[in-house]
């Protein structure tokens, strides 16, 4: 048996040296050089919303500013910690987390690897550090202007709003939304429900054509996986319109989804890998809102029959109120 | 004479060149799947190897990947060992780290002398309860331990998986995970660039420990002897059932200690589905080394090695640490081939020598 072990340690050895060449050789962690700035972005992509979204900004840094960029996709929420560890191994000088629940990743890694430069977005309640730039996204003035459309294109002076989940996060949207619609039409009513789960398209469904009933003409999905079955109400029901979340979501149901409010991940993102790229780091909360292109609609490819070009011009003004001050939008967060 | 050499050789022979081939064979096939990507195979392999094994950082990090799956490959190996196949390690370990996390959380007033003995304990008592259940099932009603096993392993997920994310439930937003374990029930850390944490000398230590239980002592010898044949066994005057209890016992003591130092020496916190099939590929690193101890280490090793070098391929191209997996699955695929091979030519010597045994009497 010894003979044996002796055997396999040997082998062993010089499979794994070996494997390895010559140890003078450049690791992976050291063959990259500090020019050009490695972005490393910490997500699982395919999610059609926040991930794809901050992935293709990426992917425009890389092309526009010659940025390295990378991704590392975490298997489980316990996964974070390590990749975050194998990120910056790998040479990152910038690691993205984006979504709203990693407060305790970058507290623990923030702190860890202060070479390390970290953006997040919406994890608003992590500690203020030097490294940590947070992005928080006005998904309230977004929501205004999705409400102020609704109520101008809306024919039956009734409008719907679905939610995942009655969440302090969603109703942040519904607020926003409700404050656009009355600010068109402060005679217009609003009809709300919470579909209790982000992956049930069925109930989402039956409530949009239950809404529908009541005499909603156009409904926001703020729903998450349960949205599509929103959208799917629309496509079925003669003149019914959804709105879209999140991504551009216009193009599952051409003509049936009025737009969609955009949360601009990919801008984020861009703009903490130019601000790395280009020397010019400032940590500290970062607002996206309307604005600084943050939150947007999207531009209404599918659905020009129902929205006039007097419309556009409206939502134009109302986004230029929002960006001067002249409208101030609730937010449920800051209260 | 030249029969008892070609014997030897085949005992030595094939225990070290088996588990190779196999490795090697798997490699060959995950190339097919890294050419349709159009980056080299063999660059990614090197990518792969120099990542894990090339640097000091890869060795840290390679290191903390394997040591997981130390204990686990220690928990398969010693079951198998002792002639007991223990598939229900991965939901021992889920069951250990819970009760790690929860006594690191709600006894944290207790100084570090004390809190890290009993989080090493408490993982130990709930796995080896997690394991005793279908062991006694099957031993006193003859329940198929298989079965049970499956089961408890899915039980283990869910249940740890709900306690989580719902009645213990820590502070965390938006996140499913219990409280935070206190500071002083943490493992300390090699280095800030590798998860790699004192749960590595206890896993070593086990290395040690196992090789000497069993080669070189009684109780080892008797253990092996009922797992290569367990008439032989009784004949000799051992109590089988009890005696693999026993062995279950042990083997589920590891694999506790595992889910122990996942929560306090990576994680801090018990996380839902934390475990990346720990308690399956310790499963096959056990079968690979032929239950050998030593064996186990080294390909415990390598295995973390192909992980994190994984990591380190995936973000370094274009190639999905996927790959990795898939690697991992064939040669997966090629032991369980290898065991069934193994288990019925076994069987066919068995009934030979019975025969034999019985017309010499």
């Amino acid at each position: 048996m010894k003979k044996t072990l002796v055997m396999m340690l040997a082998l062993a050895l010089t499979v794994t040296t070996a494997a390895c060449g010559d140890k003078k050789e450049p690791t992976p962690s050291d063959s990259v050089e500090k020019d050009p700035v490695k972005v490393v972005y910490v997500g699982t992509l395919g999610d059609n919303s926040f991930n794809d979204s901050a992935w293709k900004g990426l992917e425009r840094a890389r092309d526009e500013l010659g940025v390295e960029v990378a991704v590392i996709e975490p298997a489980t929420a316990a996964d974070y910690g390590t990749s975050v560890v194998s990120a910056v191994n790998s040479g990152a000088d910038l690691v993205l987390i984006f979504g709203g629940a990693y407060a305790d990743t970058f507290n623990e890694y923030c702190q860890r690897f202060p070479e390390v430069y970290f953006g997040g977005l919406n994890s608003v309640s992590a500690n203020p550090v030097d490294n940590l730039v947070m992005a928080s996204v006005d998904d309230h003035e977004g929501s205004f202007l999705a409400g102020a459309l609704a109520a101008m294109a809306s024919e039956t002076g009734t409008v719907g709003a679905i939610g995942g989940a009655e969440t302090d996060a969603i109703n942040r949207f519904i607020v926003g939304y409700e404050e656009g619609v009355h600010y068109v039409d402060p005679d217009a009513t609003v009809l709300k429900s919470y579909v209790g789960s982000w992956d049930d398209p069925a109930t989402a469904k039956e409530f949009a054509l239950q809404m529908n009933k009541e005499g909603a003409d156009i409904i926001y999905q703020i729903a998450g996986g349960s949205g599509m079955g929103v959208i799917e109400a629309a496509q079925e029901t003669d003149g019914l319109y959804a709105i879209g979340v999140d991504a551009d979501q216009d193009g599952i149901a051409p003509g049936n989804v009025l737009t969609s409010m955009v949360k601009r991940c990919d801008n984020v993102a861009y703009d903490f890998a130019k601000m790395v790229a280009e020397g010019s780091f400032q940590s500290g909360i970062v607002k996206y809102g309307v604005s600084n292109g943050g939150v947007s609609l999207t531009e209404f490819a599918h659905s020009r029959d129902k929205v006039t070009d007097e419309m556009i011009q409206e939502l134009a003004d109302i986004q230029e109120k929002i960006s001067s001050g002249e409208i101030k939008v609730t937010d449920l967060f800051e209260e | 004479m030249k029969e008892r050499i070609s014997v030897l050789g085949e005992k030595y022979g094939r225990a070290i060149l088996r588990p190779i081939a196999t490795i090697a064979v798997a490699l060959v096939i995950g190339m097919l799947f890294i050419l349709p990507t159009g980056f080299s195979p063999l660059k990614a392999y090197g990518i792969i190897f120099k990542g894990a094994f090339g640097s000091s950082v890869g060795w840290l990090g390679t290191l903390a990947k394997a040591t997981p799956l130390l204990f686990t490959g220690l928990a398969a190996a010693f079951a198998s060992w002792g002639g007991c196949f223990n598939i229900g390690i991965e939901g021992q370990l889920y069951m250990g780290a819970m009760a790690a996390a929860l006594v690191g959380h709600f006894c944290g007033g207790l100084p570090g002398v004390i809190l890290i003995p009993l989080c090493l304990i408490a993982a130990m008592a709930a796995a080896v309860l997690w394991a005793l259940i279908p062991g006694l099932l099957n031993n006193k009603l003859e329940i198929n331990i298989f079965i049970m096993f499956f089961i408890f392993n899915n039980i283990a997920s869910l249940l740890t998986d709900y306690l989580a994310s719902n009645p213990l439930r820590g502070e965390l937003v938006g996140v499913e995970a219990t409280g935070r374990i206190a500071a002083q029930a943490r493992f300390f850390r090699f280095s800030n660039y590798s998860d790699l944490n004192g749960g590595l000398l206890i896993a070593l230590g086990l290395v040690l420990l196992f090789w000497f239980v069993q080669y070189k002592t009684r109780f080892g010898y008797e253990c092996s002897a009922i797992g290569q044949n367990a008439t032989f066994g009784e004949y000799i005057g051992i109590r089988h059932a009890r005696r693999s209890m026993l062995v279950l016992t042990i083997s589920a003591m590891v694999a506790g200690l595992c889910g122990a130092e996942q929560t306090m020496g990576v994680l801090g916190r018990f996380y839902p589905n934390f475990s990346s099939d720990y308690g399956f590929t310790g499963i096959s690193i056990g079968m690979l080394a032929n239950d050998n101890p030593i064996a186990v280490a080294i390909f415990a090793i390598f295995f973390g090695g192909l992980t994190y070098g994984g990591q380190q391929l995936e973000s370094n191209s274009a190639i999905s640490s996927d790959l990795v997996r898939v690697i991992q699955a064939i040669v997966i695929m090629f032991i369980s081939a290898d065991f069934i091979v193994k288990k019925t030519r076994a069987k066919r010597r068995n009934k030979a020598r019975e025969k034999q045994g019985r017309e010499g009497a």
